[in-house]
């Protein structure tokens, strides 16, 4: 019983935990703009993650070490270097804008401006971070998260045509309004809105923070095969509302306080805080997640001890980085630069970084060295090749597109 | 005059150390002068303890950064896109056991050896 | 960490760049201490190359790199240090216990006294701030 309890608390926290700013913003404005013709994106999206978090999560399980520390001793000093800076760097862009979406999920409720709320939720985030044990911080907000589930409600109570969206959903291409250019320029925007790097370093390093071994494989699987799915259930049901409401009036979402509208608007006040929890949660959930991240990349690239599970005077240098990263952060968004638009540059930022982070999972989850007999088996492999060239022609694609469109016009 | 040859050679009192980072990458150059290639990989070999491990032969390829994602061998489990890879820029590997070093340059980063014979494949050592 | 039960043994052969460059170390009590940043060879009498001690640090991790970023780092690092002639971080070869998909040693991270930065910086940040002993 105890045992059935851990599991669905794990699959619930995975559902709940899946959606970040990213997700957020991205799916609320493709959903405005392309309707539901992006789905399939989504759907891609999701298994990507769904095969690499099992890989990685599978590598913390049997060898004990996160996907970080591998990746260096893998891809030697230089390139591991590069690669050091490249994902710290995307991901502490994320970390820019899961804290700006806190204070943004704020100011909706306060009607108090952004800003003022940044140094408040970051002193808050990094209090949490430094004091709040592993398993509290991922459970908490990972549950409080599943409110989010009420944009699916208020799905079902706008009461939209259904054959219209599935007609969206089974045509994959721009609208009226749309070029071909935009509508891929937004698809590799979703793909790495799904794919976000931070997710694999913080599922692998939270496997070894929770030390997990080789019998803790099959409760990781069910968390991936069944949170992960229904957490893009979730990113869907945000898109499909925006095109329900915004669609069909030509409105384009471009401040996060659009998106919770639909939701008002099917359940009323309710509705909408229920909506601002979700997101509340949500963001805060994914700031933690991507400021310990940011920690775990570099203290696990130069062999430094890390961790919550230590007493904070024993990973010294990674608790610093994680302070200096959410000071440097605020400094940033004190600047009154957009969090939309910096979310938006995040997840296409993340698109391009995404060969960096999957080739060497790939590679070691098939390291005998590693992983024992528990190396990946021919489907892992088909899948993770296939992957692999679908992300490398994304990430090959992104800065393209960014620029033929000026960043999604 | 020492008589365990194990220990280390003391050259006017300070024993000589080097970086096992400057052999790697160092050209390999033939007698005739010809290059045959980098230092791709230093082979080990010893025990017990690791103090007693010592470099038991080099393996050479034609490019300086030859071992690929640790994929240096020819048979390895994996995608089959990443073997393809793998194979692709480990071509032509050769091996110069330790007795066929004539000689190593280690601030020119160079080493000079009587010949170079095939690698044989022991990635199955545990 | 996750617990090993198996007794992390020596392979018969390793390859540097492959086994040991790179990899983690684990003091005694699994905890992480470096990475093998270098590895430094001595010339025995017989005149073959032994293995000495694995290096640690910008020290030597540095001239790894290369380039201009690595010449910078290992000037940095030179700068930093009081001695005339500075040594980067050094465990002996001695200590290794054994290497699985990390390399063990048998003294404690505090006796290697490879943490100058970790010290430093638990010194001056870390154990400033309420709260900083106190393990999840």
């Amino acid at each position: 019983m105890k045992k059935l309890f851990a599991v669905a608390l794990g699959i619930l926290t995975a559902i709940g935990g899946f959606v970040d700013i990213g997700d957020l913003v991205t799916n609320a404005l493709v959903g405005s703009r392309f309707g539901l013709s992006l789905a399939w994106v989504v759907a891609v999206g999701v298994i990507g993650i769904i095969v690499f978090a099992e890989m990685s999560g599978r590598v913390a399980a049997v060898s004990g070490r996160a996907t970080f520390d591998l990746v260096r001793e893998r891809l030697g000093p230089r390139i591991g270097l590069a690669n050091l800076l490249a994902s710290m760097g995307v991901t502490f862009l994320t970390f820019i804008a899961e804290i700006g979406g806190v204070a943004l999920a704020i100011e909706i409720a306060t009607s108090v401006d952004e800003v003022l709320w940044v140094p408040v939720v970051a002193a808050a985030l990094w209090i949490v971070l430094w004091r709040v044990r592993f398993a509290v911080l991922e459970n908490a907000f990972g549950l409080v998260g599943l409110a989010l589930v009420v944009f699916a409600v208020a799905l079902w109570k706008l009461d939209p045509d259904w054959m219209d969206l599935w007609a969206q959903v089974t045509s994959p291409r721009p609208g009226a309004n749309e070029t071909w250019t935009s509508y891929s320029y937004y698809a590799v925007a979703l793909f790495g809105a799904a794919m976000t790097p931070y997710e694999v370093f913080f599922f692998s390093s939270g496997g070894v923070e929770e030390h997990w071994s080789e019998k803790d494989v099959g409760t990781m699987r069910l968390n991936v095969f069944l949170g992960f799915p229904l957490g893009g259930l979730l990113s869907l049901s945000i898109a499909a509302v925006t095109a329900v409401v915004f669609l069909p009036a030509g409105v384009q979402v471009e401040s996060l306080s659009q998106v919770p509208l639909p939701v008002a608007i099917a359940l009323g006040k309710i509705g909408l805080a229920i909506a601002l929890l979700g997101f509340f949660a949500a963001t805060f959930g994914a700031a933690c997640e991507t400021g310990l991240s940011v920690g775990y990349s570099m203290a696990q690239f130069y062999g430094w001890s890390w961790g919550k599970f230590v007493a904070p005077r024993q990973a010294a240098r990674f608790h610093a980085v994680v302070l200096l990263a959410t000071v440097v952060a605020v400094a940033v968004l004190l600047t009154t630069v957009d969090p939309v638009a910096v979310t938006e540059y995040s997840v296409v930022f993340s698109a391009l970084a995404l060969p960096l982070t999957y080739l060497p999972i790939l590679v070691i989850a098939n390291d005998p060295d590693y992983m024992g007999e528990r190396v990946n088996g021919w489907f892992a492999n088909a899948l993770g090749s296939v992957y692999f060239v679908v992300i490398v022609v994304v990430s090959v694609a992104a800065i393209p597109l960014m620029v033929l469109t000026r960043g999604g016009q | 005059m020492p008589t365990d040859p194990t220990v280390p050679t003391a050259v006017s009192g300070a024993v000589t150390r080097h970086r096992i980072s400057a052999l790697l990458g160092s050209r390999v150059l033939l007698r005739d002068g010809s290059q045959a290639g980098f230092v791709t990989e230093v082979r080990l070999a010893g025990g017990p303890g690791l103090q007693s491990y010592v470099v038991e032969g080099l393996v050479v390829g034609s490019r300086v950064q030859g071992s690929m994602l640790g994929y240096d061998r020819r048979e390895v489990a994996g995608p089959w896109l990443v073997r393809a890879l793998v194979r692709l820029v480990n071509r032509d590997l050769s091996y110069v056991p330790w007795a066929s070093v004539s000689r190593i340059d280690w601030d020119g980063h160079v080493v000079e050896v009587d010949r170079v014979g095939p690698l044989t494949d022991e990635r199955a050592l545990r | 960490m996750a617990e090993r039960t198996d007794q992390p043994g020596f392979r018969r052969q390793y390859d540097a760049q492959l086994h040991l460059l790179d990899r983690q170390i684990l003091d005694r009590d699994g905890l992480p201490v470096a990475k093998v940043d270098d590895i430094e060879l001595v010339v025995r009498a017989d005149g073959r190359l032994a293995v000495a001690a694995l290096l640690c640090g910008p020290g030597a991790l540095g001239p790894r790199t290369g380039g201009r970023l690595g010449r910078w780092t290992k000037a940095i690092w030179r700068r930093l240090r009081p001695d005339e002639d500075p040594q980067p971080g050094r465990i002996d070869a001695a200590l290794v216990t054994g290497t699985d998909s990390a390399v063990h040693v048998s003294a404690s991270a505090a006796e290697l006294r490879l943490d100058g930065l970790e010290r430093w910086v638990r010194r001056y940040v870390v154990d400033r701030i309420p709260g900083a002993d106190h393990a999840d």
